[in-house]
């Protein structure tokens, strides 16, 4: 049978390295995450939610425990590797670079993953399309687009490599209620449609609403 | 790995307020140092080449220090009797000890004058035409206790020893320097010639003051005129009225010929640099050279003359140093304001897989690319700036040593012009005449002008600095982005 897993948690602690003996952020997480599948992991300010996540992208790796992207261990990666090929990253602040053209951002990431893409910028505007923009907004300066425009540009961003995973982490958080379910659309359609597995680290009832799987905090 | 520089360069394009405040401060920072380095190496040139045209001469006299350590004040006459033998030592120096203190491979070519005092039949000595001024002694005449005679007899080993003629102070009005060097001719004083009606080609006999019955004689080869002419065309008592010049050779013979003819000799070694004048002065000792006399040479005189630029030349380099510190300290105090705006580029880079050697090198070149444009600017400045800064130093300098002219003149009393004549109106002395007590007073007119240009050495040396400073001040970003967890920095903005 096909092991549709690709990331998994097994008894996964984390606590700061300054904090008391005790004083876990998260404590003992066990959790599966499947292509295919949109996952809502949800919680309160302070919960540990970004920690997670920081954990999840291999950013953070002083945790207890074990997670295994494609069962293999995270601490065994190069996890700048594994950050630039393997998985996407949506910031709920875009985090693209102001000084940079939405076509540009996105062909930055195609570089850094040094993904083999044979026209980057035909690619870059095929995302572009994928999500929603158009093309005459590929030469546009991000600071220049709106809030939901830019979050398109950061999750088309995290397509240009093609990774099997994407992590969100309150991709709608700055966004109206409209481009809340624009977002969402795309990001349940990529799991859909192309098999993706998207885990969205959210406190928000109505994303947690679209989601396949919810895993509280 | 092209993106990172093609990233690299948008992020200067794009970001131009930024890199226009760093390119600004890196500019006038390449435009002193290339000043700095412009006039340390047309200053290094100068003295360099100076120190060709002028060449490291050396000569033996006495050492006065060492003589003095032998003299006893309590025995007097005794102590007479021991300087006596200490010039006895000191004359007893012959042609073929020159010759082979002059054997050594620190020696290009030398050369050397022998003087001696001999009477002569039916000459007329001539008197002097200033009165009251005792006539100059030779040096180890104090000691003299021989008859000495009314001439002297001065004889020269090559034509490169006959300074007097070389820098024109003697100057033939008749005749000829007889080149062979070996011949039995002289060259006697117009005013003598005069005094005596002896024309080129008449012959005077020479007789040793000790020995009436030793005689030689000479045949005139030409008549010489020394330059004393002052300004007021009053004409001054020539010292060489009474020297009959001749060669070397001539006063061997005649010293082979009498044996109480004192004969002091002078040689002059051209040595091969300035470096080995220690090592020549201790091959000489090894040789046999008396412990009352030692090798004395013109670097002083060198040096002298060369310190007005050897200051600007240190004045350029301690400018360079301080340029250079307060550059980095500049510098990095910028790059880590701009390292600290970036902090959410960074994140967002590191975020995005980019390694830290890549961030740093994207980082890194943005600066040196900014850095080469300045640089290479600031050398085109630099060299248009360098040659009116340089002169202005000098300028300055020039001023400050011609006040000190005026102020040895004061010392002296009166307009102080027979002993500190006006620049130009100099005579020009050989080096090793000893008259010259004002060199680097007088010798400062050889550098009215410095020709620094921003060569290609120049700017290959300020591109290194450059490089080295963007490289240092490019440290704080390196540190920053190893030390910055990129999810805070990206908290941090949320």
């Amino acid at each position: 049978m096909e092991n549709n897993n690709i990331l998994t948690m097994e008894h996964v602690s984390y606590r700061y390295k300054d904090a008391k003996q005790n004083e876990y952020v998260l404590t003992d997480l066990n959790f599966t995450f499947q292509k295919g599948l949109v996952y809502a992991i949800k919680g309160k300010s302070g919960s540990g939610k970004t920690t997670l996540l920081s954990l999840l992208s291999g950013l953070e790796t002083d945790y207890e425990g074990n997670i295994y992207f494609r069962e293999r261990e995270l601490r065994q990666f190069d996890l700048d590797r594994y950050r630039s090929r393997d998985i996407g990253i949506v910031f709920q602040s875009y985090n693209l670079l102001p000084h940079l053209s939405a076509a540009e951002n996105i062909i930055l990431s195609m570089n850094v993953s040094q993904y083999p893409i044979p026209d980057k910028k035909e690619k870059a505007v095929e995302l572009m399309k994928r999500v929603g923009l158009s093309e005459d907004q590929k030469d546009r300066r991000v600071l220049k687009l709106s809030g939901g425009e830019q979050q398109r540009v950061a999750i088309a961003r995290s397509l240009s490599y093609e990774p099997k995973l994407i992590l969100a982490d309150e991709p709608t958080g700055n966004l109206d209620k409209e481009t809340e379910r624009e977002i969402m659309d795309i990001l349940v359609d990529l799991a859909k449609q192309e098999q993706k597995c998207i885990i969205i680290v959210t406190h928000s009832d109505p994303v947690c609403k679209r989601a396949d799987v919810v895993y509280q905090l | 790995m092209r993106y990172i520089f093609k990233n690299a360069s948008l992020s200067i394009t794009r970001n131009k307020g930024r890199n226009l405040l760093i390119g600004i401060l890196i500019l006038v920072i390449s435009c002193a140092v290339s000043v700095a380095l412009a006039i340390d190496h047309a200053s290094a040139a100068l003295i360099a080449s100076y120190e060709d045209k002028y060449e490291v001469e050396a000569t033996i006299a006495m050492n006065r220090e060492n003589m003095m350590q032998n003299f006893d004040p309590e025995n007097r006459e005794d102590a007479k009797a021991d300087m006596n033998e200490v010039f006895q030592t000191a004359s007893s120096i012959t042609a073929a000890d020159i010759e082979a203190y002059a054997d050594s491979d620190y020696v290009k070519s030398y050369y050397y004058t022998m003087n001696t005092e001999m009477n002569a039949v039916s000459l007329e000595k001539a008197e002097q035409s200033m009165a009251g001024m005792p006539q100059q002694k030779r040096g180890d005449q104090e000691f003299e206790e021989m008859a000495s005679g009314d001439f002297t007899l001065q004889g020269y080993s090559s034509l490169s020893a006959m300074n007097e003629f070389i820098e024109g102070s003697y100057q033939i009005v008749d005749g000829e320097v007889a080149s062979d060097f070996e011949s039995d001719t002289c060259l006697l004083n117009e005013e003598l010639a005069t005094l005596n009606d002896i024309q080129v080609g008449d012959q005077i006999t020479l007789v040793d003051p000790n020995d009436e019955t030793i005689t030689y004689s000479l045949t005139v080869s030409g008549i010489y005129q020394e330059q004393s002419e002052r300004e007021n065309g009053m004409k001054q008592f020539a010292n060489s009225v009474n020297t009959i010049i001749t060669n070397a050779h001539v006063v061997e013979q005649i010293s082979a010929a009498s044996e109480s003819l004192r004969v002091s000799i002078t040689p002059t070694f051209i040595l091969t640099d300035s470096s080995v004048v220690d090592a020549f002065s201790a091959e000489l000792s090894e040789k046999g050279l008396s412990e009352y006399l030692s090798v004395q040479t013109n670097l002083d005189q060198v040096e002298s003359a060369t310190s007005t630029i050897a200051n600007v030349q240190t004045f350029s380099v301690t400018f360079l140093i301080i340029t250079f510190i307060i550059g980095t300290i500049v510098l990095l105090i910028v790059n880590f304001i701009n390292i600290r705006e970036r902090k959410y580029e960074i994140g967002v880079l590191r975020t995005i897989g980019m390694k830290k050697s890549k961030v740093c090198l994207q980082f890194i070149s943005e600066l040196l690319i900014v850095s080469l444009l300045s640089l290479l600017l600031g050398a085109g400045i630099g060299a248009a700036i360098s040659v009116p800064v340089s002169n202005y130093m000098l300028e300055n300098e020039i001023a400050s040593a011609q006040n000190e002219q005026q102020s040895i003149r004061d010392h002296f009393g009166g307009n102080g012009k027979e002993m500190i004549p006006d620049q130009g109106e100099m005579p020009e002395q050989g080096p090793d005449t000893g008259k010259n007590n004002f060199q680097g007073v007088i010798e400062l007119q050889a550098f009215n002008s410095i020709d620094a240009v921003v060569d290609i050495q120049v700017v290959i040396q300020l591109l290194g600095i450059g490089l080295a400073l963007t490289v240092i001040s490019s440290l704080s970003a390196m540190i920053s982005i190893q030390r910055f967890s990129p999810l805070t920095i990206l908290k941090e903005r949320t």
